[in-house]
């Protein structure tokens, strides 16, 4: 288990409780390969996987209630990324075990120092942030702009992508408009 | 030249965000996360019922 560093201490005081929201966010990217479009469903899969160690993709399948082919293909990109491991079972060599490693353990550990270091309680709160949206797949992105809107309160675009994500310009507007278009994010008028 | 369209978070948004940092930090326990899950289900904006007034612009 990850010791929990004394800048991460020194965040959970000192932050608000959305601040907070914003850096469990970034813990949960730099656990998936510094990739905000990653989905929160599959922050939701590492989660489930780091909380059952030697779980097999079935299990994860059955606990989550998951599509199939989609949660096949995000932890193939786990393990692509270095995110998880898979071994044989010691027993059957046809069951393949998988484990979360690495930088992907330890940034997720850093997540998990928010919640007590209950996997129960970082799932329930992805599963929160899911529900918000309404039809699509939100990603970390889209999370962190409308935690850091939360943060703001008013603020210009410029002021939003500033503190979100870096990316192209396009990635972030196109975030922002499905926002916008889902109600979450509400346009106040122009300053000019 | 950059735009000057200004945002803010939508109200509905604005108290889930709220509800979700309840989970954050010290003495929110799991029976209360799981509380929380099952009003947010309830007050989805995927559950508000369609408006009962026909659109009159057809």
């Amino acid at each position: 288990m990850p010791q929990t560093g004394l800048k991460n201490a020194h965040n959970q005081v000192s932050a608000s409780k959305v601040q907070q929201l914003g850096l469990i966010l970034d813990h949960l990217v730099d656990a998936l390969g510094g990739d905000p479009s990653s989905t929160l469903r599959r922050a939701v899969i590492l989660a489930d996987i780091d909380e059952f160690p030697g779980t097999t993709q079935t299990e994860v399948l059955e606990r989550l209630n998951l599509n199939k082919s989609a949660t096949n293909r995000d932890i193939d990109w786990l393990h692509d990324y270095g995110c998880i491991m898979r071994q044989p079972g010691a027993t059957d060599g046809r069951v393949i075990h998988i484990v979360t490693c690495g930088y992907s353990k330890k940034n997720l550990g850093l997540a998990l120092d928010y919640f007590e270091n209950s996997h129960k309680k970082l799932k329930i709160f992805l599963e929160g942030l899911i529900d918000m949206f309404s039809d699509r797949k939100p990603t970390l992105r889209d999370a962190k702009l409308l935690a850091t809107m939360a943060d703001l309160g008013e603020a210009s675009k410029q002021e939003l992508f500033g503190r979100s994500y870096n990316g192209p310009h396009t990635t972030n507007s196109r975030a922002l408009d499905s926002l916008i278009e889902e109600g979450l994010i509400t346009r106040t008028g122009t300053d000019a | 030249m950059p735009s000057k369209d200004t945002f803010t978070i939508g109200r509905e948004a604005a108290l889930q965000i709220a509800a979700l940092t309840a989970l954050i930090g010290s003495g929110a326990s799991v029976d209360a996360a799981f509380a929380f899950k099952k009003s947010a289900t309830k007050t989805s904006t995927k559950d508000v019922p369609a408006p009962a007034v026909a659109p009159t612009n057809v």
